[in-house]
Parts: C-alpha cells; sequence; structure tokens
C-alpha cells in the first residue's frame, strides 16, 4: 500500500513536472508571480481536445496547444507592458478571461477523448512500464531544456530581469523581450502539461485547471527550499539544487495529496490541508529569508 | 563634447527643478558639480543620462542631439555610477555573471564573437589591477562583497571600454570616511589615467576642492558659480559655502 502510494505520487508528479518548470522560470528566474497557468493548463488541454475532435492529427493538436499557450504568455506580458498592470493582476485578469476562450474552444464543459486513442492514453493502458519511461524521459528532456537555456548567455539575460529589470534596460536590452519569452515559455509548458493530463485521463474538462498554478508554485518553494538548505551552504542561486528542488517539491506535493487520501480525508477538505501546508512552507521559507538577512546586515 | 543649452525640467506638478541653465564641457574635463539638497545637481546628472528629458532645452553630445542616440549606442557612451550600487550592479549575480551582462552588451555592439572561458581568464587578469580579492572571487554574488569592494567593481566593470562621458551622482557618499576617501582617490586615478570626460556631484566641500579641473555651482535650480582651471585654484571653502548653502 504504501509503495504504491510512492508510485502513484512519483507518477503524478512526473506528469507535472512541465508545468512546475513553468513556474520556476516566471516564480524564481523572472521574479514575478504569475497565475495564467490556471488558464492556460486547460487552454492546452482544450486546444488539443477541439483538434482532435475536428479531425487533426495528435501531433498538430499538440502543437497548436503549445502555442495557444504562448500567445497567451505573450498576451499576458502586454497586459504588464503596455497596460501597466501588475504581473499577479494580469495573470488573474487572464485567467478570467482565458474561462471564456477555454469554453468557446471547447463549446462544452468538456471532451471525452477515450476514442480518439491519444498516445499516452494508449501507452498507459497498453505498457504501463513504457508509459513510465516516456514521462520521465519527458521530464527529463525538458528539465535538460531548461539547464540549457538558463545556463546560457540569454538566460542570464533572464535572471538579470528577475535581478533588476532596469538596470537590464540600461545595459541597452529590451526587458519586455524578456518577460514575453519567460511568460511564453512558462505557460506553453502549462499547456503541454494540460495536454498530457487530458491524455492520461481520457477527457478534457473546462475546471482541470484549477489551483495549478498555486501547486506549481507551492512545489517550485517546498522543493528549492528543502534542496538549498540542504546542498548549499550559503543561500546564492544553484540552477542544479533548484531544479533538482523542482522534481523533489513536486514529489512531496503529490505525495501529500496521497497520504491525505489514504488516511481517509474527505476530499472536500484536501485543499483546504493542502493550501495550509502551503502556507506552511511560504512561511518558514520567507523567516529563514529574514533570519539571513538579519545575519548578513547586523552581526 | 556636451553642450546644454537653455535646459530647464520642470515636474508635472508644476514644480521647476532646473531653470534656464546652460553650460559647456570639454573633453577631458573632469567637472564637479556642487550645490545643497534640492539645488538641481541630479537633475542634470538625471538629464545627461536621458532618465529625464528636459522640458525645454537642448543637450548635445558631439555634436549630436541626446535623444536621437539609439539605446544601445548610449549605454556605452554615457556610464553613471551612483551611491546606489545597486543601479549599476545586479546584487544577486557573481562578478562574473555581472561581468558577461554588462561585457556582452559590448561585444554584440561591435559584432564581435563572445567567448565566455578567454573572456573570464582575461576578466582575472583585468580585476587584479583593481583589487585582488576581486580577481579571487569571480563566483561569489555581490551581496557577499563589502561597499567599497561593490563601487570598486562597478567601476572597473564599467570603465573596461571608454566611454565618452562618466556620470558621478555622490557615488562616495554611502561610505565611511575611509573607504570613501580610497574610492575618491581611484576614481580620480582612473579619470586621469584613461583620459575621460566626467561630472561628479558632491556634498564633499573637500572633494569639491581637491578633484577635478572644473567646478559649477547650483543653487534653486540655477547656476550661481562656475570655475575654469586658474579661477579653482583660487576657491576657498568660505567662498563655496557662501555661494552654495
Amino acid at each position: 500500500m504504501l509503495i504504491q502510494t510512492l508510485l502513484d505520487a512519483l507518477q503524478q508528479a512526473v506528469l507535472f513536472i512541465p508545468l512546475t518548470l513553468g513556474i520556476y522560470l516566471t516564480y524564481r528566474i523572472l521574479a514575478i508571480t504569475d497565475l495564467t497557468p490556471d488558464g492556460t493548463f486547460i487552454l492546452g488541454a482544450a486546444i488539443f481536445a477541439h483538434c482532435l475532435a475536428t479531425g487533426h492529427s495528435q501531433v498538430f493538436s499538440v502543437i497548436f496547444a503549445l502555442l495557444g499557450g504562448a500567445v497567451a504568455g505573450i498576451a499576458v506580458c502586454l497586459l504588464q507592458r503596455y497596460a501597466k498592470i501588475n504581473s499577479l493582476l494580469a495573470s488573474i485578469l487572464a485567467v478570467f478571461m482565458l474561462t471564456s476562450i477555454n469554453f468557446g474552444v471547447m463549446g462544452t464543459p468538456n471532451i471525452n477523448l477515450l476514442s480518439y486513442n491519444t498516445y499516452l492514453n494508449n501507452l498507459q493502458s497498453s505498457n504501463i512500464t513504457h508509459f513510465n519511461i516516456f514521462l520521465i524521459s519527458m521530464a527529463l528532456v525538458l528539465t535538460a531544456g531548461i539547464f540549457l537555456l538558463i545556463n546560457s548567455r540569454f538566460g542570464l539575460r533572464l535572471r538579470a530581469f528577475g535581478a533588476n529589470k532596469t538596470l537590464l534596460a540600461k545595459l541597452g536590452k529590451y526587458p519586455t523581450i524578456y518577460l514575453a519569452f519567460g511568460l511564453a515559455l512558462s505557460n506553453m509548458l502549462a499547456a503541454l502539461c494540460g495536454v498530457f493530463t487530458a491524455q492520461v485521463n481520457g477527457y478534457s474538462d473546462i475546471h482541470m485547471g484549477m489551483g495549478m498554478a498555486l501547486t506549481g508554485i507551492g512545489a517550485v518553494v517546498i522543493g528549492c527550499k528543502l534542496t538549498s538548505s540542504l546542498f548549499l551552504r550559503n543561500p546564492h542561486f544553484s540552477l542544479i539544487s533548484d531544479l533538482i528542488g523542482c522534481f523533489v517539491g513536486t514529489y512531496i506535493y503529490f505525495l501529500i495529496v496521497n497520504v491525505f487520501l489514504l488516511i481517509g480525508l474527505n476530499p472536500i477538505y484536501l485543499k483546504l490541508f493542502l493550501g495550509l501546508i502551503l502556507v506552511l512552507f511560504l512561511a518558514s521559507a520567507s523567516y529563514s529569508k529574514k533570519n539571513y538577512q538579519k545575519v548578513l546586515f547586523h552581526d | 563634447m556636451i553642450k546644454a543649452s537653455n535646459i530647464s525640467f520642470t515636474l508635472p506638478s508644476g514644480t521647476t527643478l532646473i531653470n534656464d541653465v546652460s553650460f559647456e564641457i570639454a573633453a577631458h574635463d573632469f567637472v564637479i558639480l556642487l550645490g545643497s539638497n534640492g539645488s538641481g545637481k541630479s537633475t542634470i546628472i538625471k538629464m545627461l543620462n536621458r532618465q529625464y528629458v528636459p522640458t525645454s532645452g537642448k543637450i548635445l553630445l558631439d555634436n549630436q542631439d541626446l535623444g536621437s542616440i539609439s539605446h544601445q549606442q548610449f549605454s556605452e557612451d554615457v556610464i553613471t555610477l551612483t551611491q546606489f550600487v545597486r543601479d549599476s550592479l545586479f546584487f544577486d549575480l557573481t562578478i562574473a555573471e555581472n561581468a558577461i551582462l554588462i561585457e556582452g552588451s559590448y561585444y554584440k555592439n561591435h559584432k564581435q564573437r563572445f567567448n565566455k572561458k578567454q573572456f573570464l581568464d582575461a576578466l582575472k587578469e583585468y580585476l587584479a589591477n583593481f583589487n585582488t580579492k576581486l580577481a579571487t572571487s569571480l563566483n561569489t554574488p555581490l551581496f557577499n562583497l563589502s561597499g567599497g569592494e561593490q563601487q570598486i567593481l562597478a567601476f572597473a566593470l564599467y570603465l573596461r571600454h571608454q566611454p565618452k562621458l562618466l556620470l558621478l551622482d555622490e557615488h562616495t557618499s554611502a561610505l565611511d570616511p575611509k573607504m570613501g576617501q580610497t574610492i575618491m582617490n581611484f576614481t580620480a586615478k582612473i579619470i586621469h589615467e584613461k583620459k575621460l570626460t566626467c561630472i561628479m556631484t558632491t556634498h564633499n566641500l573637500d572633494h569639491a576642492l581637491n578633484y577635478g579641473n572644473r567646478l559649477i555651482a547650483l543653487n534653486n535650480g540655477q547656476i550661481v558659480f562656475s570655475s575654469d582651471t586658474e579661477k579653482k585654484e583660487t576657491i576657498t571653502k568660505e567662498i563655496l559655502l557662501e555661494k552654495c548653502y
């Protein structure tokens, strides 16, 4: 029972990794709070389901879904840059508007995908080992991609945006380009996560994305805090530690979900308890930062 | 080199910070801009680095209107260092990362190929001329350096290539007197060696008298006193106190 719970949590976590990596990009690298993945997660699933239902191939359906996520990310960037709306509010507005768009794309509150023989659904029912290998490989490839991106000079400028975007502009760069790229990639990854989830679940549903962004932020906070306190002597940035943190955080999050369900917690209260655990981690991250600042500035 | 003609700057609220000021600065001049709080020193610096656009009048840099210079070219031509090192360097990044970001723009503008390994080797050697600790701590984040080390690093990284104009806005005021003096000597040495054109604002009358070849004093947004090299040697603290404060 315990091993099954651990394995279930691992499978759910690996499926969720694209979204965590997207959130990592905005929350830790660009240093903005973007909740748009709540909407783009469903948008990805909705576009994928709509394209399949209208006779497009699975590959094209996935490409359209990813493009949908990227366009939504760029739209949020435009809201921030030209309408001068702060990042959090812009993303809340985007999710608000995406609710209608997602409904419009799907036409109905949900689309059943079981009859379309989707790749992941097929793989899951035919060979669970191959299914798990595919998910793990996909997660590793995406993580390697993010590692290479952040390690590049372009990635350094993304970090510089998060550290001080005014100074980045002073150096002759256009911060909007980095914001647009980061948001587009982050929401593309959220859309990809939506596509995977729709394929695995066998349906796309208008309510399937609620709380996804917060879950991602929680996973990033939990994971990065744990790995940095385990591996790093000072609180400086370490990409490897952070990316391991994304995996660890996502796994712990889903492990907690599974443990709650295993001990018989009423699913109605699941989000309440998960929320309380996130509060605990966010608060502890904040307090440890304050303690560090005390050491740095007063000792 | 720099020609400011009848420049004024008025806030949207109607408060005039600079009122019809004109001055010329020749190449290799080291000009001290002196004045009390609110006299308009920093406003002039901000107009010269395009943070503020004059509400009237114009500023020419090498006979080119300041506003017409491209964003990237301007970031190379005019360097501003202030007491707030955070305005010049990324605190959360390491020395090497800061150097790559600052130098990367230069390579791109000059269409030169950037080789990270070669660059970091050369950087180590270059920084050793300024401070040995900086040269051996390329992977140290800036928040682990002292205020003085951060200021030296800013100088070193931004002045690796010759800017047309260096603007220093009270850049030693956040440092203790000893470190402030060290940085000021360092500043003067760099300006002299690189034959830079520099405008420096300060409240420190000793610095105003001991450094630079010209002095401009401001009060209530207007120039109340301006000197050339000969006159500057005859100026005393008493005269400056009377004119500026």
